[in-house]
């Protein structure tokens, strides 16, 4: 189900509203005329004016104005619908220029995702009352007044385990240098190892995948500009490019086909706003397992910021901006 | 007359006894033990894999050597196979990749091969040689049958895998207890068993509706004379007839299929279909249904009704039309074939490539499973002959039009179906060429080798192929029906239609439009922008002439007096379904709600209603108005109505709440969904109501049979219609007229182009309170 603020929402209102205009006008005078007009209810004068008789074309009813009409109100409805959306076709298609970006390649593989990182993300839950803080070579964790026990740090995969000082809450390790080209994590648990706060690093080059159950993780307050490319599972022979698939984001109403053979590959834009966890699906048929080609996305805040922006498209904003631009969507 | 009846089940019986029994095609697809080629290169037959010492049967826990060895003398050796120079031939020879399906395979010395992905693989240190000693230990069960698959691969020494070929070798060795194998046959018997038998069931139901017809006269000489006109006739009548049989028939499989695999979305999680026999079903159930159901019915009426309303006395080329029946009759068992292998077709209905155009034989064994199942090349095929049919029927109809229409019958004094058929089969005509390079391309892909539509071809060049024809197929599939609620809606309001001209030229126009609009099903394939709002404001502007044809029906009944037959009820069920479905439909060219709306349950829900809503429910007022005609009894009034009740209401439950599935996110084409997803109560109401649905055509079916024998008898002209197929006996005399009649034009005798009396305009009726209608 969309997010409330989506180009996909705000639209689907409008059309809802018009359809439901529609709707009341032409089935308020189809079911009137069907319930109306039944043989013996009401009697019908005149109806031999039409000389209905087998094998000659009958006397026809007709009335040029109403004909007229009748092309004229549909006309109306489309033109009025086709300009409220047509700004709609760039809206989902295109980056406002002013906001920061976030770009990623996505991969479909017969019958999973890999999210190739092309730009390096940082990442710190916020609101958890920890910080984490790593600078050249000192890690510094801040835990104070929370329940946090242990601290565990992930370098390339491999972890250290550390504990908290009890009594400040403090955790504090030098001599580890942070280099940006590794893929480095520090989570902090609780007695019951229970999660309470990540820090995370990804490096240009990381690979996630669906397969093995990792999330696709998006910076929030950020056009995210997903490339999108189709890939074989096995480059083993050549006539296999891959097959089509189509990566859809449900949440924010997106989604866009991959291509097997389109070197550019295909492009789509999602705008996150919020904290959580969230479906990814595929929509496009793409062989056996088609339906278990799913993954999910976390949205996550960049280090030091807090998620709380409200980035997404506003529909009040929309209606109070139709002269501005056009009709808005 | 007994004994022989009975002689011949008995026969048939004995057939169904010596068809030859044969085993599904072992599959292998699904298990993770296909994974992780090491073969490169291409298949070849210059290759061979030549295996020495695996036994014919095995003892338990028994350990077998046995010897690979690759032979391939007519490759050529990188470098000319020397050892020296710049760039060596650096000693690969050969590999080699064993999967068993029980026991264990291993290389005697054990430096030459480990596991991988299910199977034993060499290592670099056995590349060197194309001979290898291994050890098979049986498994400690000697009841079963154990499938051995070498592949063996030639290598050239080159640095890439160009100029290497392999080639695999099969086993079946089963254990000394294992009593026999199941014989295994070849798909052409496998084919040719399943059309016997499907024929020899058709013609067992035949041989009973004729028998019961008259027991005590019944002879076998009877029968055949009884049979032999029917499978040879030319009579645009008789072909009508087989025609709808023909489609109502495949209207109940496709049925039948889409209710197994609405067992299967039932519940979340579900195993009840595997994932390949839940494509393949669906697959099969859009392809049935649009191609074999829907079709084959509207020719079924076009050719009974149409040459009647024009006064013909038959199609212009009646052995033609004959041979597109029969030919749509035998592309069936081709599209249906891969199921008896266990792999149907699972293309779906579009057929979108790459997918479609990989298979096991361009894939190679390994890769098999990222293709499509192997019953895809015969389905191929057999779209290819209903393209050959269509293409046949579309030149027949259009000459019919264009040259035998009776004197009176101007075109612009046609009734709306003939008129509606012509829009129809000239849309199908003209769309058709593109599909049927698409699909002959697809099928040079399965069989001869080529890559149209894979590496280094354009798969997206196909979705345009496919879709400048479908979308124009849509458009030929429901603008019969248009003209089939026209006839039944004006019959019953006992009026002439409101807008005739306006309604031909709504027609004409959907004709014309239709052919500019398929790119909106291929707005989130990456399609330049330009192209996208081209398309939008194209498709949105099909709505103008669909919404006249609606407002132009809803004046014909406004005003009129309708009488309510189970015909009338359809049509107007019509006008509820086919609006939702048309105001649904103005959902999808928005570029900002079709990235979501893509390929989504909301889309299966729109062509339901679309599909069902307008084509299937006209169709169905169409054998209500029409049987009387052909049969010359009507069908029974209250099974009429209960079909209607029960049809409309469940069909409504049914696919309504798959709207609510599209937007929250359910895709479609999908064989489960988890339980997290939040699916399952809609997918279950959804699956209950279509039982419902499925089983409320079992009344039709019942009328159809029952009323040809006990049905009220009409007359020439039951309903009061005026065209010309009304003036004739039911059902009519062949050939159709006996001498070709003249329809007359009441307007020329009544006419009052501005003259004479004033109609009253029906938008003051609209402005009458509607107090009074409300009050009866
Ligand atoms: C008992 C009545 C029917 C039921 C319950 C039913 C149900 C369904 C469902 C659930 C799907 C979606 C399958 C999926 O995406 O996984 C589907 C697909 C489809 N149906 Fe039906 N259907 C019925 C009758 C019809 C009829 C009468 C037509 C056409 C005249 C039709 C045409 C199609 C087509 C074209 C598809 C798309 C197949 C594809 O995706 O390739 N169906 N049906
Ligand atoms: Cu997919
Ligand atoms: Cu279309």
């Amino acid at each position: 189900m969309p997010a409330e603020d989506t180009v996909f929402n705000v639209l689907y209102d409008k059309f809802m509203f018009w359809s439901i205009v529609v709707g009341i006008f032409t089935f308020g005078w189809m079911f009137i005329a069907m319930l109306r007009y039944r043989d013996g209810v009401e009697p019908v004068e005149n109806m031999d004016k039409y000389h209905i008789e087998v094998g000659s074309f009958p006397v026809d009813s007709h009335n040029t104005k109403l004909e007229v009409l009748f092309y004229v109100l549909p006309t109306v409805i489309v033109v009025w619908l086709t300009m409220m959306a047509l700004a709609s076709n760039t809206a989902v298609w295109s980056v406002d220029e002013n906001e920061p970006t976030y770009n990623i390649d996505i991969v479909g593989k017969q019958w999973f995702w890999e999210f190739h990182y092309t730009e390096a993300l940082t990442w710190e839950d916020p609101g958890t009352g920890i910080d984490v803080d790593w600078q050249g070579n000192m890690l510094m964790v801040h835990a104070q007044n929370t329940t946090g026990v242990n601290v565990t740090v992930a370098i390339d995969g491999v972890e250290t385990d550390y504990q908290l000082n009890a009594s400040t809450g403090m955790f504090a390790l030098s001599g580890v240098m942070f280099d940006v080209e590794l893929h480095s994590k520090v989570t902090v648990v609780d007695a019951d190892e229970n999660l309470l706060h990540t820090w995370e690093h990804l490096p240009v080059g990381t690979i996630l995948s669906s397969a093995g159950g990792q999330h696709l993780i998006l910076p929030c307050d950020k056009i995210s500009i997903l490339s999108l490319h189709s890939r074989p599972s096995d480059a083993s022979n050549p006539n296999y490019v891959g097959v089509q698939h189509s990566f859809w984001l449900p949440e924010w109403g997106v989604k866009e086909d991959l291509v097997p053979g389109l070197e550019a590959g295909t492009v789509m834009y999602a705008q996150p706003d919020d904290l959580g966890t969230f479906p990814i699906r595929c929509a496009e048929y793409c062989g056996m397992d088609h339906s278990k080609m799913q993954g999910n996305v976390d949205i996550v805040a960049t280090e030091g910021e807090t998620c709380e922006k409200d980035t997404g498209v506003k529909k009040q904003s929309s209606q109070d901006g139709e002269a501005a631009n056009g009709g808005g969507y | 007359m007994r004994t022989r009846a009975l002689t011949l089940v008995a026969l048939m019986l004995l057939m169904l006894a010596a068809a030859p029994q044969f085993e599904a095609m072992p599959t292998g697809i699904g298990s993770a033990g296909d994974n992780g080629c090491t073969c490169h290169g291409g298949a070849s037959a210059d290759t061979s894999v030549i295996v020495e010492g695996l036994p014919d049967s095995f003892n338990a826990s028994e350990t077998y050597p046995f010897t690979v060895t690759v032979v391939n003398d007519v490759m050529e050796l990188h470098n000319g196979g020397s050892t020296e120079g710049a760039d060596p031939w650096n000693g690969h020879a050969g590999g080699f990749r064993i999967l068993t399906t029980s026991g264990m395979v291993s290389t005697v010395n054990e430096s030459l091969s480990h596991d991988m992905d299910g199977g034993l693989t060499h290592t670099a240190d056995a590349n060197g040689v194309r001979t290898w000693d291994f050890e098979w230990v049986a498994p400690g069960d000697d009841g079963k049958v154990v499938e051995i698959t070498v592949y063996g691969n030639a290598v050239n020494g080159g640095a890439g895998p160009g100029g290497d070929y392999w080639n695999q070798a099969d086993f079946f060795i089963p254990g000394a207890n294992a009593g026999d194998i199941a014989p295994s046959a070849r798909a052409l018997v496998v084919l040719i068993t399943a059309i016997g038998l499907a024929l020899g069931l058709v013609l067992l139901g035949v041989l009973y509706v004729f028998y019961a017809r008259s027991p005590s006269t019944f002879t076998i000489e009877h029968f055949w004379s009884y049979l032999k006109p029917w499978l040879t006739t030319t009579d645009h009548k008789q072909v009508g007839i087989l025609y709808f049989l023909y489609g109502f028939t495949f209207f109940l499989v496709g049925g039948v299929l889409a209710l197994l695999f609405r067992i299967q979305l039932a519940l979340p999680e579900n195993t009840f279909l595997t994932e390949t026999e839940y494509n393949s079903f669906f697959t099969l159930h859009g392809t049935t249904m649009i191609f074999l159901a829907a079709m084959p019915m509207i020719a079924g009426f076009m050719n009974y009704v149409l040459p009647l309303q024009i006064g013909a006395k038959d199609l212009a080329f009646p052995r033609i039309n004959a041979m597109g029946l029969w030919l749509l009759v035998f592309s069936s068992p081709l599209i249906y074939a891969g199921i008896w292998s266990g792999e149907g077709a699972d293309i779906t209905w579009v057929m979108y490539p790459p997918y479609s155009s990989l298979t096991e034989s361009n894939l190679g064994a390994e890769l098999a499973q990222y293709g499509s199942n192997i019953g895809t090349t015969a389905f191929i095929s057999g779209i290819l002959m209903l393209g050959a049919s269509s293409t046949l029927g579309g030149v027949n109809f259009i000459t019919t039009v264009f040259t035998m229409r009776a004197p009176g019958v101007g075109f612009m004094k046609m009734p709306l179906f003939a008129w509606s058929v012509f829009v129809s089969v000239f849309m199908l005509y003209m769309s058709l060429p593109a599909f049927i390079i698409g699909v002959a391309f697809l099928l040079f892909d399965h069989t001869l080798g080529t890559v149209f539509f894979t590496a280094g071809g354009d798969s997206l060049l196909f979705q345009h192929l496919f879709w400048f024809f479908g979308h124009p197929e849509v458009y030929v599939v429901v603008v019969p029906a248009f003209g089939i609620v026209s006839e039944v809606l004006a019959t019953s309001a006992r009026r002439s239609i409101f807008g005739y001209k306006s309604m031909v030229f709504a027609m004409a126009g959907i004709g014309v439009v239709g052919f500019i609009v398929w790119g909106h099903h291929m707005l989130t394939s990456g399609m330049d922008p330009f192209w996208r709002a081209a398309f939008m404001i194209t498709t949105m502007a099909v709505a103008i002439p669909t919404g006249a044809k609606v407002f132009n029906w809803l004046a014909t009944i406004w005003g009129g007096s309708l009488v309510m037959r189970t015909h009338t009820l359809w049509s107007l069920g019509f006008l509820v379904t086919f609006t939702l479905g048309g105001i649904s439909g103005m959902f999808f060219p928005v570029a900002g709600l079709d990235v979501h709306f893509h390929d989504s349950y909301f889309v299966v829900a729109h062509f339901h209603y679309v599909f069902i809503g307008g084509t299937v429910f006209a169709l169905f007022s169409g054998v209500y108005y029409w049987y009387p005609k052909a049969t010359g009894r009507k069908l029974n009034e209250t099974l009429g109505l209960w079909h209607f009740l029960i049809g409309f209401a469940s069909y409504n439950a049914t696919f309504w709440p798959m709207h609510a599935l599209g937007i929250m996110g359910m895709p479609r084409r999908t064989h489960s969904y988890t339980t997290e997803s939040g699916f399952a109560e809609y997918n279950m109401a959804i699956s209950t109501f279509s039982f419902i649905f499925g089983l409320s055509q079992l009344l039709l079916v019942w009328n159809i049979i029952r009323s040809n024998r006990h049905g009220e008898p009409a007359g020439n002209d039951p309903w009061g219609g005026w065209s010309l197929e009304w003036m004739t006996t039911s059902p009519p005399p062949t050939p159709s007229f006996h001498d070709i009649p003249t329809q007359g034009d009441m307007n020329e005798l009544y006419g009052h182009h501005g003259t004479g009396q004033k109609k009253e305009s029906p938008l003051k009726k609209l402005a009458t309170p509607l107090a009074k209608g409300v009050e009866e």
